[in-house]
Order: C-alpha cells, then sequence, then structure tokens
C-alpha cells in the first residue's frame, strides 16, 4: 500500500517536474525526452555497488583522467596546489552526482544539473556524506536551455561536461550550443557518447543489457546514438575546436575502462571555445 | 547549591574542550614500515595538499621510531675499515630485500639518504642441502653466459619493466640492511614534511564508518580524528583489524628462528643457504669478515642451541655446512655423483670464536604464519604484520610488505587523481586487496612447498621422503647447468612478478 502511493505521489512529482520544466519558458524546442526522462526517474540505484553501475564507476575513472589531462594540458602543463581549486565546472545531466562528486573532489566548484527530480534527489543525499564537498559541489534541477536563459550563468564556467547524456536527449546540436553559451571563452567542453556502428549495437545493447545485464535494460536506445564525425560537426558548429576524440571499451574481468585506439564504440571529445 | 552547579558546568566544558576532533583523509595507525613506505610515496605526489584548517595524512602511532643519526654517525662510516662492535651488539633484525624493494626505496629518494656502507649487495647466492651433493648456484654472471638469457634479460627489461635494475651494482642479487635502518630513513621524510601530522599516541577506539561516512578514530587524550580511510599498520596483534571485524588466522610452525651475528675467517662471496631434515640455515653476508646467521630450528634443537657455549655453537654452525651427505641413495649413489661436475661449489668461510664474537649474542623468536582473511574493506586496508607473517625461509616477508605498500600507494593514487573516494572498496580498495592477497597466497604456497620438500620425510613417510630428496637432487641438477631456468627463478626472487611495473609518485603528469 504504501509502496504504492509512493510511487504515485513520485509520478505526481516528476510531471509536475516536467511542466514546471517545459512550461513557462520561452524556448521553441526541449532537450528532454520523455521517455529517458520517466526511464531516469524512476532509478535511483547511483551509487549501489551493483553489476548495472560497474562499468558506469569504472568509466568514471577514465573520464576524469582524461578531462585532468586536457584541463592540466590547457594549462601548459603547470600543476599549481590550487589549479583545480581555482576552476567552475559545470556537469549537465548530473545523474547521481557521480562525475560531479569527483570534480568536486579534485577542487573544481561544481554545479551539476539535471532535470529528473530523483537524480538530482539522490545526488544532494549522496554528497551529504562526505561534509567536505558540501562546499564544492551545487546540484540544481534544471535543464541546460533554461540555465544558459539566466544570464548569470552564460560564460561562467571553466569546462563543461556533458558526460553519457547526449545519447538521451533531443535536439543534439541546440543541446551542444547551449552548453557552449555556459563556457567562458577558451574553456573547454568535454563530450561522451556511443558511436551508432554495428559494434555499439552488439557490445552496448546485446551484450551489456540483454545477455550481461552489465547495463540496466532499456538504457539505452541505439537510435540515438551520434557518430563521431556528426559530434565533431556539432560542436564545431557550436564554436568549439576539437581537440581529441578518444576511444574507450569497458574490460570487464578487470572491471576497467580503458583507452581504445577505435571510437567504434565508446568515445569522449574535448573541444576548446574559440570565442 | 549554586556552587555546585557551577561546578558541574566546569567540568563539562573541560571534557568538551578536551575532546576537539580533527579531520585527515587518510590515519595511518602503528610503527609497521610497509605503512610508513606507503606515506612516504602518498607524499611524493602533488595530491594531498592541506587545507587551513587540517593536514590530509596522520601518522598516529605509540611505540617511537628508530632514530636515522644512529645510522649516519662517523663511527659507523668507518665500519668497512674498522669493525665497530658497538654496533653490532644492538643485535636488530637484519633483513635481505630484494631487487624490487630496492627499487622502491630509490623511487622514494630514500635509498640516497641511507647509509650506503650499511647495505651490502650481494651478487652470488648458493643453496645446496644435505641429502645429496645437488645444489645450486646465482652469480651475476648468470645472465652474461648465454644469448638465450641475454635475449630473455632484454625482453623482460624492455616489456615488462621500466625500472632500472642496474642502479645497485650490476646484476646484484639483492641486498642485506637493517630493518630499522630502512625504518627510520623513512619515518624522517615522513615526520619533515609538512603535508603529514604525526601524533605519538595511544588509540582508544576506532569506530568503522559504515559504507558512505566516515571512520572514527579516538586517542588517549580525548582528541577525535575523523577519516576516510584508515590504514591498519600495526603488527600481528592489529586492534585496527579486530576493530573492523577483520577474521585473521594464525598457526604456529612449531619452530624457532635463531639469530646471530657471526664472524668469518674471510669476507663472504654471497648468501648461502642449506636446507636441512630441522629446517634451512642461511648466511647473509654483512661487510667485512660479518655475516647473519638465520637459523630455523625445532624448539627444543633451538633451546639447545642458545644455552650451549659459543665454542660449541660456532662449531656447531660450521658442521651444518660442511657436514656431508649422510644420505644412502643405494646403487643409485654411484650415478649421481657423476651427472654433472660439481666443482664450483663454494663452502662458506669457515665461523671463527673471537672475544669480539661472543659479544653478539644469539636471539631465538617464534615463527608463526598469520594472515588476515581480506587484507582491505571499506575505509580500511590492512598493511606489514597486521596483512600478513610469513616464515623467514624464502626471505620473503618484508619484500612482500613493500610491494603490498607500492600497490597500495598507487591504487591510492590513482583514485585521488581521478576525484574518487578513496576509503571505497568496490572501486579502489579492492584490487590492493586482490592483488596483495594473490601475492601473499603465491609466497605462502612456495613456503610450504619448500619446507615440506626439503625434509627427510614426507608426511611422516620416510621411503617417499627418500624418493623424493633423490628427484629433488636431479631437479638442483638441472636447474644448475641451466641458466635459462635460473635467470627466471632470478627474476622471481627480484620480485619483478608481483611488484608493480610503474609507480603513479614517478609518473610524469
Amino acid at each position: 500500500m504504501f509502496s504504492h502511493n509512493l510511487t504515485l505521489s513520485l509520478r505526481r512529482v516528476s510531471s509536475q517536474a516536467k511542466r514546471g520544466v517545459t512550461r513557462g519558458s520561452t524556448r521553441s524546442f526541449s532537450s528532454i525526452n520523455e521517455e529517458e526522462f520517466d526511464n531516469f526517474n524512476r532509478y535511483d540505484k547511483w551509487w549501489k555497488d551493483s553489476p548495472e553501475m560497474r562499468p558506469l564507476h569504472a568509466y568514471n575513472k577514465l573520464r576524469v583522467e582524461f578531462m585532468r589531462e586536457y584541463l592540466i594540458q590547457d594549462n601548459d602543463g603547470v600543476v599549481t596546489p590550487d589549479f583545480f581549486n581555482n576552476l567552475k565546472a559545470l556537469d549537465v545531466g548530473s545523474g547521481g552526482g557521480i562525475l560531479s562528486e569527483s570534480l568536486g573532489r579534485l577542487g573544481c566548484q561544481t554545479l551539476g544539473i539535471d532535470p529528473t527530480p530523483m537524480s538530482i534527489k539522490v545526488a544532494k543525499e549522496h554528497l551529504c556524506n562526505d561534509l567536505e564537498l558540501v562546499e564544492k559541489v551545487k546540484y540544481k534541477q534544471t535543464t541546460i536551455e533554461e540555465l544558459v536563459e539566466d544570464e548569470e550563468h552564460q560564460n561562467k564556467y571553466d569546462f563543461a561536461a556533458s558526460m553519457e547524456v547526449i545519447e538521451h536527449v533531443n535536439n543534439q546540436a541546440e543541446f551542444v550550443k547551449n552548453i557552449a553559451k555556459a563556457v567562458k571563452p577558451n574553456g573547454l567542453i568535454f563530450l561522451s557518447t556511443l558511436a551508432k556502428t554495428t559494434e555499439s549495437w552488439l557490445l552496448s545493447i546485446k551484450l551489456a543489457e540483454d545477455l550481461l545485464g552489465f547495463v540496466p535494460r532499456g538504457t539505452h536506445n541505439w537510435d540515438k546514438y551520434v557518430n563521431p564525425e556528426v559530434l565533431h560537426e556539432m560542436v564545431e558548429n557550436a564554436g568549439f575546436r576539437v581537440l581529441k576524440t578518444q576511444g574507450a571499451m569497458y574490460e570487464p574481468i578487470t572491471n576497467q575502462m580503458i583507452y581504445w585506439p577505435c571510437t567504434n564504440v565508446n568515445y569522449m571529445m574535448v573541444g576548446k571555445k574559440l570565442y | 547549591m549554586i556552587n555546585l552547579g557551577t561546578r558541574k558546568w566546569n567540568r563539562a566544558s573541560l571534557r568538551t574542550c578536551r575532546s576537539y576532533s580533527t579531520y585527515s583523509d587518510i590515519t595511518v595507525v602503528g610503527n609497521d614500515t610497509a605503512g610508513i613506505a606507503t606515506i612516504a610515496a602518498l607524499l611524493k605526489t602533488e595530491l594531498f595538499q592541506p587545507s587551513k584548517s587540517h593536514k590530509r595524512i596522520t601518522l598516529v602511532h605509540k611505540a617511537p621510531f628508530p632514530s636515522s643519526s644512529d645510522y649516519n654517525n662517523s663511527d659507523i662510516q668507518k665500519i668497512p675499515d674498522q669493525d665497530t662492535p658497538q654496533y653490532f651488539s644492538r643485535q636488530n633484525p637484519i633483513t635481505t630485500i630484494n631487487f624490487s624493494t630496492l627499487q622502491f626505496l630509490h623511487s622514494l629518494g630514500a635509498l640516497d639518504k641511507m647509509n650506503h656502507k650499511l647495505i651490502t649487495p650481494y651478487k652470488k647466492l648458493f643453496v645446496n642441502e644435505m641429502f645429496g651433493k645437488s645444489y645450486v648456484s646465482f652469480n651475476d654472471q648468470l645472465i652474461d653466459q648465454d644469448f638465450i638469457s641475454q635475449f630473455k634479460q632484454r625482453v623482460y627489461n624492455e616489456t615488462l619493466s621500466s625500472h632500472d635494475y642496474n642502479y645497485f651494482g650490476k646484476n646484484s642479487l639483492g641486498a642485506s640492511v637493517e630493518r630499522n635502518h630502512i625504518q627510520s630513513i623513512l619515518y624522517d621524510m615522513v615526520r619533515d614534511d609538512e603535508k603529514c601530522e604525526v601524533i605519538q599516541q595511544e588509540i582508544k577506539t576506532i569506530r568503522p564508518g559504515k559504507d558512505e561516512s566516515t571512520s572514527t578514530i579516538e586517542l588517549q587524550d580525548g582528541r577525535i580524528i575523523k577519516t576516510k580511510l584508515i590504514i591498519g599498520n600495526d603488527g600481528e596483534n592489529s586492534y585496527v583489524r579486530e576493530a573492523h571485524d577483520i577474521e585473521s588466522t594464525s598457526h604456529p610452525y612449531g619452530q624457532q628462528c635463531i639469530t646471530r651475528t657471526l664472524i668469518h675467517e674471510r669476507s663472504l662471496e654471497g648468501c648461502y643457504q642449506r636446507f636441512l631434515p630441522t629446517g634451512p640455515i642461511a648466511l647473509m653476508p654483512l661487510w667485512g669478515n660479518y655475516s647473519q646467521l638465520v637459523w630455523s630450528a625445532s624448539d627444543e634443537l633451538a633451546e639447545e642451541l642458545i644455552s650451549i657455549p659459543d665454542e660449541a655453537f660456532f662449531g656447531e654452525v660450521n658442521r651444518k655446512f660442511y657436514e656431508g651427505s649422510k644420505y644412502d641413495f643405494g646403487r643409485y649413489s654411484e650415478i649421481l655423483p657423476n651427472f654433472w661436475p660439481r666443482d664450483n661449489y663454494e663452502m662458506p668461510p669457515l665461523v671463527v670464536n673471537s672475544n669480539e664474537a661472543s659479544q653478539f649474542r644469539p636471539r631465538a623468536y617464534d615463527l608463526k604464519s598469520q594472515s588476515a582473511i581480506h587484507h582491505a574493506d571499506t575505509r580500511v586496508a590492512l598493511i606489514g604484520d597486521a596483512a600478513m607473517k610469513l616464515h623467514p625461509i624464502t626471505a620473503h616477508g618484508f619484500n612482500l610488505n613493500i610491494t603490498s605498500a607500492a600497490i597500495l600507494a598507487n591504487e591510492i593514487i590513482k583514485q585521488a587523481r581521478c576525484g574518487g573516494d578513496i576509503g571505497n572498496y568496490p572501486f579502489c580498495l579492492k584490487n590492493y586487496a586482490h592483488l596483495s592477497k594473490l601475492n601473499e597466497l603465491q609466497a605462502r604456497a612456495l613456503v610450504e612447498a619448500f619446507k615440506k620438500g626439503f625434509q627427510d620425510t614426507f608426511f611422516g613417510n620416510e621411503k617417499v621422503g627418500k624418493a623424493l630428496s633423490f628427484v629433488r637432487n636431479i631437479g638442483l641438477d638441472i636447474l644448475e647447468v641451466n641458466p635459462m631456468l635460473k635467470y627466471d627463478l632470478a627474476f622471481i626472487s627480484a620480485g619483478c612478478i608481483n611488484h608493480p611495473l610503474k609507480y603513479q609518485w614517478t609518473e610524469e603528469l
């Protein structure tokens, strides 16, 4: 009975949230995909040590390593003790806050945004476990298009990251352009997603979701995957110069994500804003 | 009434004043060398910068550390030329360190701070046994012997390992050094670093953190440390292990280890080890004519050896090394000696008795095997004797602990550079726990194989024991004439398989 009530109330909350997000703005589009929204709004196991979350946590290690490398490289390879403390980061589609917390621990002042109330709730609850992080990391339940409407957030962030998010949104090109608005001139953008290839269909949907259950079933929609060339174009159209496209691969035996020479499945991209 | 009330209030306020709490990312508890080495490695990185209110690494220890000034005073500088009995009479444990450990210390910059005259590298190792005439000798020319070994060396050096193995003289097999020497240097490095706080206090309680929160350590003076990761470095009766409910198994080997500094008629060429029915006996070279004896013997024999006069003790040691094979292989004994020529085996120089020699007293301690079921758990990692304790037969213990320290430091640095939670088990400490346990199990298997394999009886069966010793002799012969196999063995015993190939703290950003 209780759980039934809870589900009902959650549904109400989520529908309100969706209305709240879409209503009252003059935007002509929304990056929210209704189906994905409902899917993620039900998901609260971001921080559980379950087989289905392991690849994401493993990937998080690699992507932070990648981001760190390019942030340092962008600073001419110099790391002063408070280099990261002076950086402002934006995590678009923060989910349960896995990436936001990592960036916070590195020292960056991080803002994590996500449209789903459930993800923000999980992220805020988990953040309270580390009292030092509370000062570093903030969460906001919003979309990127709503965020950049506020002038305060335009041209504000040293870098923005949207890792494993773009394959879950509508209007992908507009989504990247909106992220670009939040980044400072000469700031960096980090994106990661899956390529639309046969290999990615086999590995990420057939093998990881259906056969082995590494990833919760229904997480991915192959039609929404983006090929590196397409993303490259999107990023360049948004005013960035692409510095690197790096492939990655999950290695289940030692539960590690490793750099991979080709970008047929998972890949990350880093771009530098020109103006 | 009012007075009473005030007094109560005063006491309460005093108590709260005394129990202030601090925060630290990593807290190392205890005196073992491995934990100190882990901190020293962590301090080499750009990470763990202290904040305004606290330092990020804390070392809590109760017993004082040895002082490094003992090893740098002018008397000891002269040791190779002039013998200084004061030094040896301290009777500190001497340990054999392999190449990986040397490399590790070098990467920390500790090797450069040590007194090199007190580190004795050895280039030869002779192993034989009492039941037969076969032997194996390792020496520094081993690698120059044939092209296959040379090729292997190149392959190993270039593909497997980025370390420079020629740091301590070409192709040295290892070195013998006083354990406190290493410890004192590492402790100095930790103490002098401003990123680390050192507290000499006893621990009152530890409250392990649940999954996501911090652990709490309360000290005797009421101070409270909140920490993300506790490293249990507090020896075999570890309180950290107990507080985290990590089970440990232990069993006595039923043997005692006798150590004593000996003086020989001339200096030793290398290490000598001989397998006796009662256990192995080994001589490790020290500077000059000195050597360190490590003799594993049964309880009764050990007691007897401790109590007999010096003359008899030295005689016994000489006899154990020089006594010929008393084993009769029947008609096979005629075949065996002719298998391969055995003329290049070197006997250790004789132990001589003198007034100086009798200043060093023999010491005996119980040999015990101990092992923690897990080497890590959420917010805790065990290292050093708290995690494992092994038989000295293969000289593994200390080197394995240093290897564990290298693995743990690597994992923590990797996790911290990715902004992860360093106390997290599944994504950080699990790797350490698995690798460290694997190394322990390997070493344990080797110890058992040596212990069971080199006895005169096999599980109480004399005939099988005899057959086994025959097989063993042939095995040793094959090994002796086969530099390829020997190179592999030397490679394994240098710790090159277990030790991490890359150190995170020496990596350039």
